[in-house]
């Protein structure tokens, strides 16, 4: 793997790992506890005991973000990976046998593009209601087209190849063609579209969030705390610092790793 | 006769990995004016990267020039700037690619492309240009040429594509021609076609031809003289017909061997399936004495001594090796 | 033989193209095969020549399915290949494989040599993994490539080699027939031979027949038996590969030899050729009578008004052609 000898990709995915490290083991970490709060220690600074201050309702700030980072990213995983399955498999299925599937497929596909991607995840939220769950899945509403299109374009260019023709010969049936020479040969545009919806993903949470349309509390994720910080600017202006710095080198990252890939599959 | 093109002691290196390794190591030929000149060789042997480079068509990146000069009347290819690269490129120097449907831009129509030529090289009007286009279609032997010209190049069949791109190399008289195995994507019928009207249209024009094919069938056809590589050496060169009646190198010989054919009248069986074992060497993993060593029947303890040096031969051709004087080749065919 | 049923008996096959449109004026229907009759029996090898656009590779892709026939029968040791549906078919296909012109484009690069050669096995689940790779390894054998090559992927392979790895995985489920379509235009001179001569020792080894597929008559003519000449769709002469292509009938086969280039300059440049000129006709728009008036040197006016029938001259060799039909009336 020589994408991994790229310092870009190398350094992303070490800061995605620790992250992902720290909030696998953020119940053994050394961390006050997230939810109690002190009432009379609130809005403080960085101090030796609060090492990132504390935030309205006097909880431990570095606490609290680093359960956040689970939520975080346990959101955008989850989201990609329920419109990945989804848009795969409906663009699989649509550029393999064409027809009236296909154009049935690619209408609604371009139709539910021509919308902005984070006004339709506020209008499911709004239909469905609010939390995490929902999050998750109004996410992964919106990237579903976006998975439908790079795998459709993907099968349709191999479709023709004339391995497939060969697979034909020798009698084997469709689900084998599909699983053995089709898959393998779409994986890689798909985890690339994967890993840049990654980043996207996570700033639609944090967006969503923010509005106080995504995750509720007490639990927290990046954007919410960035929205509760936002009403305390004023007060304690370094509490925005936190989450938003977590936001953006995550999405960095993601970002970075994704571009990464799409260079070496092109190369 | 004039030289038009000069290519002297060039070598060309190509990027595999971190290494640079050597693809074309000290080739040196002429193109004289009014001759069609063939290289051929296999895949692997350098001839594409020889043309690309008096060209100047090679991928920077990925392949570079070492040493050496291509040598264009007086002035040194390797040297000049891009500009006037591009400039000699267009005007006396052309190309007729090998895939003529994908050498057309299926974007535009094939009139756009040709008066683009015309009006760029030649600075000729709109309507002058048509004019000439038009007249240039109708040489190559396409049927109702004005209203052809405003056809997308789908239209045309490979056959056409590959006279459309005839004509586009003709449309600013150039000196020397390079055509990239121009009929290899093509049916044997349609080959023929082509390689006549390469031939004629290279004399009336006064043009060289540096034809660049695997096939000695086409060279047979067309070359009046020929330069044979291999693993990126010159292995033989030698005018026409002697090079086929008696070929001085061991490669060459199996070359025209295993060259296709029809049945002659009073043979009796067809000709016997002749090929070369092993396949050619990947840059980098050279032989260090004959590059041909390991795959050639001749091959001798002395024979991987040492480089063999390129050996002008009384007869006036070049040859690449140690035993060309000891040679039978009857014998080889005969247990072949 | 005779008594035997020809291991591919090929009647009255016709493969058409529909352009769909909305507008009626610019639908059409192309007869890509018109009506072919071919035969091969056990063991035996035919060439089928003709131009791009001749039918020749659909003929052979209807054959094994992957192009809709339109009408006629395609036997199979006596099996009609084209009325099977499901396993049945998926059985039959064990009988019939074919080797592609590409040999950059046929092999799934996302898979090993030996993943590619196993394939055909793994898919009519015939031995266990561990004894699908002996036969892999004994195919690479039969096909003169290293048993070390078992684990590269196709794209560290030469056209050559890859080409072998087709075969080998043509040849892997020990086939009846196997069709090849242009199998060596890819490949370097040097190395066309080999591969012929592979085919050929195969053929006497395992009995296998073969159908090979050329725009080039040269290419055919050491490993053929029979020779059918395919023009716009419709066999225009086939006979005893010997007798076609030393004397060639119509004048389209004449032209295909003629093509040919000798390689002997001084024998090339005073041969007297017939060089064809024009294009090959559209089977899209097919003329009434002969499908080769067009560029026939020898065009007479009832090549204009009537087709030729595919007439037996007595010795075996069929030609569709005025200048040999007997004359009637």
């Amino acid at each position: 793997m020589t994408i991994l000898r790229r310092p870009s990709v190398a350094i992303s995915l070490s800061v995605l790992g620790v992250l992902a490290l720290a909030a696998i083991l953020a119940p053994v970490l050394p961390l006050a506890d997230p939810l109690r709060g002190d009432l009379m220690r609130s809005l403080e600074g960085p101090s030796a005991q609060h090492l990132l201050g504390t935030d309205t309702l006097g909880r431990d700030v570095l606490s609290r973000m680093v359960y956040a980072t689970r939520v975080s990213l346990v959101v955008a995983a989850g989201a990609v990976l329920v419109a990945l399955l989804i848009g795969a498999v409906l663009g699989m299925l649509a550029g393999y046998f064409g027809g009236k599937f296909d154009s049935v497929i690619s209408f609604i596909t371009d139709a539910y593009l021509a919308f902005p991607p984070i006004l339709l995840a506020i209008a499911v939220l709004g239909a469905m209601g609010r939390g995490t769950v929902n999050t998750v899945g109004a996410i992964a509403f919106i990237f579903v087209p976006r998975f439908i299109r790079v795998a459709r374009g993907a099968v349709v260019a191999r479709r023709g190849e004339v391995y497939i023709d060969a697979a034909h010969v020798i009698g084997a049936s469709t689900s084998w063609i599909i699983r053995k020479h089709v898959l393998p040969n779409i994986a890689a545009p798909i985890i690339v579209q994967a890993a840049l919806a990654a980043g996207f993903a996570m700033l639609a949470e944090a967006s969503l969030s923010f509005l106080g349309l995504g995750v509720q509390a007490p639990a927290a994720s990046w954007g919410s705390m960035l929205g509760d910080a936002s009403q305390q600017i004023y007060r304690q202006p370094l509490l925005m610092i936190w989450p938003g710095l977590a936001i953006a080198v995550c999405v960095f990252c993601f970002n970075l790793i994704g571009e990464a890939m799409r260079d070496a599959m092109r190369a | 006769m004039t030289e038009v093109l000069r290519v002297d002691r060039l070598h060309v290196d190509a990027r595999v990995g971190q290494k640079w390794l050597p693809v074309v190591t000290d080739v040196s030929f002429a193109v004289r004016a009014g001759e069609i000149m063939g290289l051929v060789g296999e895949s692997g042997s350098g001839k594409t990267v020889t043309c690309l480079s008096v060209l100047g068509l090679l991928p920077r990146t990925d392949v570079r020039v070492r040493t050496g000069a291509i040598w264009f009347h007086d002035r040194d290819l390797t040297a000049i700037s891009r500009r006037d690269l591009e400039d000699v490129r267009g005007r006396s120097i052309a190309l007729i690619p090998q895939e003529p449907s994908a050498s057309l831009n299926p974007a535009f129509t094939v009139g756009d492309q040709m008066t683009e030529i015309l009006r760029r090289h030649e600075k000729l009007g709109r309507a002058e240009a048509r004019r000439r286009a038009v007249g240039l279609l109708d040489e190559v032997g396409i049927p109702a040429a004005a209203s052809r010209l405003d056809d997308y190049p789908h239209h045309f069949s490979g056959g056409m594509c590959q006279r459309v791109l005839i004509a586009m190399a003709l449309a600013c008289n150039p000196e020397i021609i390079i055509a990239d195995e121009p009929t290899t994507a093509l049916d044997v019928t349609v080959q023929a076609q082509i390689l006549s009207l390469i031939r004629e249209k290279a004399a009336q024009h006064h043009a060289a031809v540096l034809l660049v094919t695997h096939d000695m069938g086409v060279v047979a056809e067309v070359c009046d003289r020929v330069v044979v590589m291999y693993a990126g050496q010159i292995v033989e060169s030698a005018d026409i017909v002697p090079i086929f009646h008696r070929p001085r190198h061991p490669y060459t010989e199996r070359l025209l061997a295993a060259t296709p054919r029809m049945v002659q009248h009073g043979e009796i069986d067809p000709p016997a399936f002749a090929y070369i074992p092993g396949s050619m060497p990947r840059p980098g993993t050279y032989a260090t004495g004959c590059r041909f060593g390991p795959r050639c029947a001749f091959h001798e303890e002395r024979c991987d001594a040492a480089q063999v040096p390129l050996r002008s031969l009384p007869e006036g051709n070049l040859a690449r090796c140690v035993r060309t004087d000891e040679l039978d080749f009857a014998e080889t065919r005969s247990r072949a | 033989m005779s008594t035997q049923p020809p291991v591919l008996e090929v009647r009255d096959l016709s493969v058409t193209f529909a352009r769909r449109s909305l507008l009626p004026s610019r639908r059409q229907v192309s007869h890509v095969v018109d009506s072919i009759d071919l035969t091969v029996h056990k063991g035996r090898t035919l060439g089928l020549v003709g131009e791009s656009g001749s039918g020749k590779s659909t003929t052979a892709k209807a054959i094994v399915r992957l192009a809709p026939a339109r009408s006629g029968s395609v036997k199979l040791n006596g099996v009609d290949l084209l009325s099977l549906r499901g396993e049945e078919l998926k059985q039959a296909r064990r009988r019939v494989q074919m080797v592609f012109q590409d040999p950059y484009s046929s092999l799934d690069p996302t898979m090993t040599v030996a993943e590619c050669i196993a394939e055909p096995l793994a898919v009519h689940r015939i031995g266990a993994r561990a004894s699908r790779r002996d036969t892999v390894l004994e195919m690479l054998e039969q096909v003169g490539l290293p048993t070390s090559m078992a684990d590269l992927m196709p794209s560290q392979l030469s056209g050559g080699q890859r080409q072998r790895v087709a075969i080998a995985r043509a040849i892997c489920l020990h086939p009846d027939l196997v069709l090849c379509d242009e199998p060596v235009s890819a490949l370097d001179v040097s190395t066309q031979n080999r591969i012929l001569q592979m085919l050929a020792d195969l053929r006497s080894t395992h009995g296998i027949s073969f159908v090979l597929i050329s725009h080039n008559l040269a290419a055919v003519q050491q490993l053929a038996d029979e020779v059918a000449v395919m023009y716009c769709g419709t066999i225009v002469e086939c006979g005893p590969a010997r007798n076609v292509t030393a004397l060639p009938k119509h004048p389209y086969t004449q032209a295909l030899v003629a093509a040919v280039p000798y390689p002997d300059p001084e024998v090339q440049r005073k041969r007297e050729r017939v060089v064809l000129s024009g294009e090959p006709a559209n089977p899209a728009n097919r003329p009434t009578g002969c499908v080769f008036q067009s560029r026939c040197p020898q065009v007479m006016p009832v090549c204009q008004t009537t087709t030729p029938a595919l007439t037996d001259d007595g010795s075996g060799r069929s030609v569709a052609c005025h200048l040999y039909q007997p004359i009637v009336g």
